[in-house]
């Protein structure tokens, strides 16, 4: 089996939130606290103005920022080349956090160590989709190979957008269908 | 893309070695170096911020001029009107007094590199004027352990995994000093090594221990005792090391059998199965590291809590053995303070200078005579914030006729100076780190160009010194055509390569060295100091009705003391009021829930601050973070031994639950 990784089709993305909520839920995440976090951004000057969706959690990099710099290996890559989290060895340094360019670690206030998306491992092994994918209303996510996910919805998917940082630091394991007006460097973010 | 080799030069464990990625004059990424032993290619949550601190919109850019001191009334004047501003004073205090004595200055620990040191060596330029000595983090230690451990041998901390029980006295790794929990998990995974963790706050490292012991403020010193006295009667001690490497064994014994265990108890309020538990962890082990932490010296007389486990360490005869011994402060080679001062002063000098201890800085400044301390020059330190007594400090400021401060921002400090200059962050400038912890050494290099107009301690040093000459011809003996490479290359590489390995800069940008240790030798001699028990019950006296619960202010994960506060990255809560966390006692006493206004006040003074519940706090401790803007400090203040640090910690305090409609007057801060 090949890289791991998310699937998101911008293109089709209305960004309900749905994905963001199910993850909160599967993940019992307190007030403030997101695995999986929807954007929503504009583009363009009025009457021309254009709007698009980014569904985003961990890209389970090929090549984490957050693996190395953790001074406890709290932080791994799994089996099956995830980017999973040790909570029992987890001392809460918060280095990951400042480290990820993804902003994807999420500090637990309450437990006093961080925690990330995991993929939905448990989910997974049992035969299930993580849980956002599943909950998603027009099936945008997708979670699996790589190259399977590449042959399935072409070749035009990118890894990077305008809003993402290089995908160059840590080659993410992500594949974007995405919108064109996307691709365009002035955008501004929308509080929804 | 270019790649540079950086060091952080905080005064902190860590001295981690980086790499910085600049691309376009803009720093873009800073990773750790992996091949650095003690760190291992992970750096900390301020580490990975400062992208965001070289270009921080709170730095200072110009040199500035403040019209009337405090006034805010600011004049932006460039490098050479404040040089002149300086010289002419410096001039006229030596006309006025006929020495430099009524010069002074103050520098702290917010840089340790080693070129940072050109401020005393700036001074020792000048002859005679008031210098600096002592040690602001570690004096109590360092002063108690020299009589009792001579020159101490401080283990390599990267060896700790080899001990069979490792014990954490004061201290909290995990936000502090992050790599050292990779070293107690390694021993923890691959021999189950216990973790023992002793602290009256339940602090992130002690949720992660193997046993935590809750103990009293203020009572360390009871407890090694107790525990020793313990070894002791059972006869469980280790008698060849004992005889072979002891001195004061006999005498130090008996005094222990006058101490009783009762009173160990009711000291330092843990049960008689939790002592008990805790002396079975001693008797079971025998190569015990023990990190003592500066939070348990933050208190007068902690010098005895000191000495006394370093006693309790001898009594296991854990010195000898493969990672046991007491992990506390490595001391450098030789200080390079004293080593760049003496390269710089002058050979006639008009007499000897005098000497100010940084601890005791204020109160002994404010009683200087013939003639008065008339001149400061503050660089790496935020007194004004961080300093022990603040309102001496307020009353030197008042009779100082010139106050120049050196920062990267506006501290609490420039803002009560008359001259600010901008100073450099370390990616501006080449610097050697020489950690205090570990045995390792970084070259930092200048990775990005000046910020705006600010500059570093030795260029400052340089100019200001050439400028005084071109006014008044050799009156700096600084060498002020020195420039940083000339000072590692001449000075520093040559004292240190033998003990590191290394023979030129070439080598230094190459890689971090390791101080090549020599095991502790044959003939070293522990003192066992039996004084110790003797004044155990000369307690300083606190009204306790009045004031019944003590404040700890230790340091905080994303701060450095006042540093990085201004850093959105890493404190993106904009606060109104600092948080004062109160245990539940206090809370249900008083009826203070999360969120109310609380004053709390010392003898000396009060600050409002936001409650914050903490069910994990003993009932009588107040726990307050380090703050510039919400400066806590003015409520500590008193004096205290010479040859101490600061006592931060015994600070006590009272709470009062300030109505929502009462005027907050009291918020001095």
């Amino acid at each position: 089996m090949g890289t791991l990784g998310f699937y998101f089709d911008q293109t089709i993305c209305t960004g309900c939130r749905a994905c963001q909520v199910a993850c909160k839920d599967k993940n019992n995440l307190e007030i403030g606290v997101l695995f999986r976090n929807v954007r929503t951004f504009e583009v363009g000057v009025f009457p021309q103005t254009k709007a698009y969706h980014y569904s985003g959690t961990c890209n389970h990099c090929a090549n984490p920022a957050c693996v190395p710099v953790c001074p406890v290996g709290a932080m791994f890559v799994a089996e099956d080349g995830t980017v999973q989290h040790d909570d029992e060895l987890c001392i809460g340094c918060l280095s990951c956090i400042q480290a990820c360019p993804y902003s994807v670690p999420q500090y637990i206030e309450s437990l006093g160590i961080v925690q990330k998306c995991d993929s939905c491992k448990q989910l997974r092994d049992n035969g299930w989709n993580p849980a956002c994918v599943d909950a998603c209303p027009m099936r945008a996510l997708e979670f699996g190979d790589l190259d399977e996910l590449r042959a399935k919805h072409g070749d035009d998917v990118v890894s990077e957008l305008p809003i993402l940082p290089s995908a160059g630091m840590t080659e993410p394991s992500l594949l974007i269908s995405c919108k064109a007006c996307a691709e365009l460097p002035d955008f501004r973010e929308k509080q929804v | 893309m270019t790649q540079f080799r950086n060091a952080c030069p905080r005064h902190c464990y860590g001295s981690c070695a980086m790499f910085s990625n600049v691309k376009g004059e803009r720093l873009i990424r800073v990773i750790g170096d992996s091949k650095h032993g003690y760190t291992q290619g992970s750096l900390c949550a301020k580490g990975y911020s400062l992208i965001q601190y070289t270009l921080d919109d709170y730095r200072l850019r110009y040199p500035l001029k403040q019209l009337r001191r405090g006034s805010g009334e600011w004049r932006r004047i460039s490098w050479d009107q404040a040089y002149d501003i300086i010289s002419l004073k410096i001039i006229e205090l030596n006309k006025t007094f006929g020495s430099n004595k009524a010069i002074g200055y103050y520098k702290g620990t917010g840089n340790i590199g080693l070129l940072h040191h050109a401020v005393e060596g700036m001074f020792a330029g000048l002859g005679s004027c008031t210098n600096l000595t002592g040690n602001i983090c570690a004096d109590t230690g360092i002063h108690v352990l020299e009589k009792t451990m001579g020159s101490f041998p401080h283990p390599d901390p990267e060896d700790m995994h080899k001990a069979n029980l490792i014990v954490i006295w004061g201290g909290n790794p995990t936000s502090t000093n992050i790599n050292l929990m990779r070293i107690i998990y390694k021993a923890r995974k691959d021999k189950s090594v216990p973790l023992v963790v002793i602290d009256p706050v339940f602090t992130n490292t002690a949720k992660r221990a193997d046993y935590y012991f809750q103990i009293e403020p203020h009572s360390d010193e009871w407890l090694a005792l107790g525990i020793a006295k313990r070894l002791v009667e059972v006869k469980h001690i280790d008698e060849g090391f004992i005889k072979e490497h002891t001195c004061g064994y006999a005498e130090f014994a008996r005094e222990l059998d006058r101490l009783l265990i009762d009173e160990v108890l009711s000291h330092t309020g843990l049960s008689t199965e939790a002592f008990d538990c805790l002396c079975k962890l001693f008797l079971e082990h025998n190569a015990i590291a023990c990190l003592t932490g500066f939070g348990m010296q933050r208190y007068r007389g902690a010098g005895k809590a000191v000495n006394a486990i370093s006693a309790l360490i001898a009594l296991t005869g854990s010195y000898y053995t493969a990672g046991g011994g007491l992990y506390f402060y490595n001391k450098a080679y030789t200080d390079p303070a004293e080593f760049m001062i003496e390269y710089c002063k002058p050979h006639s000098t008009d007499g000897e200078g005098r000497f100010v201890n940084i601890n005791t800085f204020p109160q002994e400044a404010l009683g200087l005579q013939d003639p008065p301390l008339k001149m400061l020059w503050v660089s790496c330190a935020n007194p004004l914030s961080q300093g022990f007594d603040l309102a001496a400090w307020y009353d030197l400021f008042s009779q100082l006729e010139l106050v120049v401060c050196v920062d990267l921002y506006l501290t609490k400090t420039a803002r009560q100076a008359d001259i600010v200059l901008p100073a450099a962050s370390f990616f501006e400038e080449e610097d050697l780190i020489v950690s205090f912890w570990h045995n390792w050494l970084t070259l930092n290099e200048k990775t990005l160009p000046s910020f705006y107009e600010s500059k570093s301690d030795l260029q400052i040093a340089r100019e200001l010194s050439s400028y005084i000459n071109r006014i008044k011809p050799g009156f700096s003996a600084f060498p002020s055509e020195m420039n940083a490479l000339d000072w590692i290359c001449k000075f520093f590489i040559p004292q240190m390569e033998d003990e590191y390995g290394f023979n030129s800069i070439d080598d230094l940008r190459k890689q971090s060295f390791k101080k090549i240790k020599e095991p502790l030798p044959d003939t070293w001699r522990y003192c066992f100091d039996s004084s110790l028990l003797s004044d155990l019950h000369s307690e300083i006296s606190l009204s306790v009705c009045d004031y019944p619960y003590y404040l700890l202010t230790p340091q905080s994960l994303l701060k450095f003391h006042s540093q990085y506060e201004t850093l959105t990255w890493l404190n993106p809560m904009q606060k109104k009021m600092p948080t004062a966390e109160i245990s539940s006692h206090i809370a249900s006493n008083q009826e203070i829930r999360n969120g109310d206004t609380i004053e709390v006040c010392s003898a000396r003074g009060s600050m409002l601050s936001e409650a914050c519940v903490n069910a994990k706090l003993p009932n009588n401790v107040v726990y307050v973070e380090q703050s510039d803007r919400f400066c806590v400090n003015n409520l500590f203040g008193g004096s205290f031994p010479s040859a101490e640090s600061c006592p931060f910690f015994d600070c006590k305090v009272r709470i009062r639950k300030v109505s929502p409609y009462e005027q907050p007057e009291g918020f001095s801060c």
